[in-house]
């Protein structure tokens, strides 16, 4: 249980402090859960992205969903969901108004102008991060290229490509892995 | 309080969140579609709102604008209604999803369909960050603020909060 709350808290913090949405969030999750807590590994993790993506929603809500059920079964699954989602609203609810009487502020707008390239950053980061535990095969470098074709030079929805990249992968493997 | 109202929210809502496919940006337009053109409980400058506050406020982005234009609709009944109804229908498919991956994860046919998979997520974040890159990058400061943010986070390990909180300080210096 002292494992639960203390994980709670890791979300929390995840929730109310990073600021670019969910695909800023990933890499701040598998920093504290991989790097920092050690929780899972760095494989593992780039599994949870890969199912997690694959099915509707908001992706931060599901990753941080998958972890808590990986480690804790259901009860984990709905304290790190609530916990990843709380900070969110309770920012929503209590400060909305105020937020909205200063979005015009010269302050507000130069800070955007630094967090927006900010968060290119940190999805550059999310990359790399990523990157590193997938098996560097021709194949991978292959759906890589196959992904950026078909979303940015076709003009598919990603999901049309992820599940493509799927059936791929499972007739790929189907043939040639043992 | 209005009870065949919030069970309509509800309904919306959890209609968004099972469709929204691929992160918070698609649930901003099932957003449009379904609260502004198909329900018009908002208009499309109280839309623009929505926009601008679940993209400046911590946290994931579909939730922040569902939460905003439940508040905004039915006040914080509202909000409490449209927060879980979104996340009803992926925390109960993760759910399960994750019990059978996690049984399954070593049978081959997992473990094909992942070697597709994997490489096609790392593909899809970079196709991101090419199309968010195309709408920012205005000239030398936004690169500045990327190269600093990337050499800090990967080179010093900084974590990647104090990397963006940072980089807003750095804001009101450069811009």
């Amino acid at each position: 249980m002292k494992d639960i709350i203390k994980l709670f808290f890791t979300f929390f913090k995840i929730g109310a402090f990073t600021i670019g949405g969910g695909y800023a969030m990933v890499p701040v999750i598998q920093k504290e859960v991989v790097d920092n807590a050690k929780l899972i590994t760095e494989d593992e993790f780039l599994d949870y992205i890969a199912v997690a993506q694959s099915i509707p929603g908001i992706i931060a809500v599901n990753v941080s969903t998958f972890i808590g059920y990986k480690l804790y079964g259901f009860i984990g699954a709905f304290f790190i969901c609530f916990a990843v989602v709380l900070p969110s609203f309770v920012i929503i609810v209590l400060l909305a108004n105020v937020i909205m009487l200063y979005r015009n502020s010269i302050y507000l707008i130069k800070i955007f102008s630094g967090v927006r390239p900010a968060v290119i950053g940190i999805m550059m980061f999310s990359v790399y991060k990523l990157f590193k535990p997938l098996k560097k095969t021709k194949f991978s470098f292959f759906i890589i290229i196959l992904n950026i074709v078909f979303i940015i030079g076709l003009n598919i929805h990603p999901i049309i490509s992820l599940i493509v990249s799927g059936i791929i992968g499972g007739v790929y493997g189907h043939i040639y892995v043992k | 309080m209005d009870i065949s109202m919030l069970s309509k929210l509800f309904i919306k809502f959890l209609n968004i969140g099972a469709f929204s496919y691929g992160g918070g940006y698609t649930a901003l337009s099932l957003i449009e579609r379904e609260i502004v053109h198909n329900s018009q409980w908002l208009t499309t400058e109280e839309f623009m709102d929505v926009l601008a506050l679940s993209q400046i406020t911590p946290g994931p982005v579909g939730i922040n604008a569902s939460t905003y234009v439940g508040y905004k609709i039915m006040g914080m009944s509202g909000a409490v209604v449209a927060t879980f109804s979104v996340v009803l229908v992926s925390f109960i498919i993760v759910n399960i999803v994750a019990h059978y991956f996690l049984k399954f994860r070593d049978s081959k046919i997992v473990k094909s369909i992942l070697l597709g998979l994997k490489p096609a997520i790392i593909g899809i974040i970079i196709t991101v960050v090419y199309k968010l890159g195309l709408q920012t990058i205005k000239d030398y400061k936004d690169i500045l603020i990327i190269l600093l943010v990337v050499v800090s986070v990967v080179k010093f390990k900084v974590h990647p909060i104090i990397a963006i909180f940072s980089s807003a300080l750095l804001g009101i210096v450069l811009f």
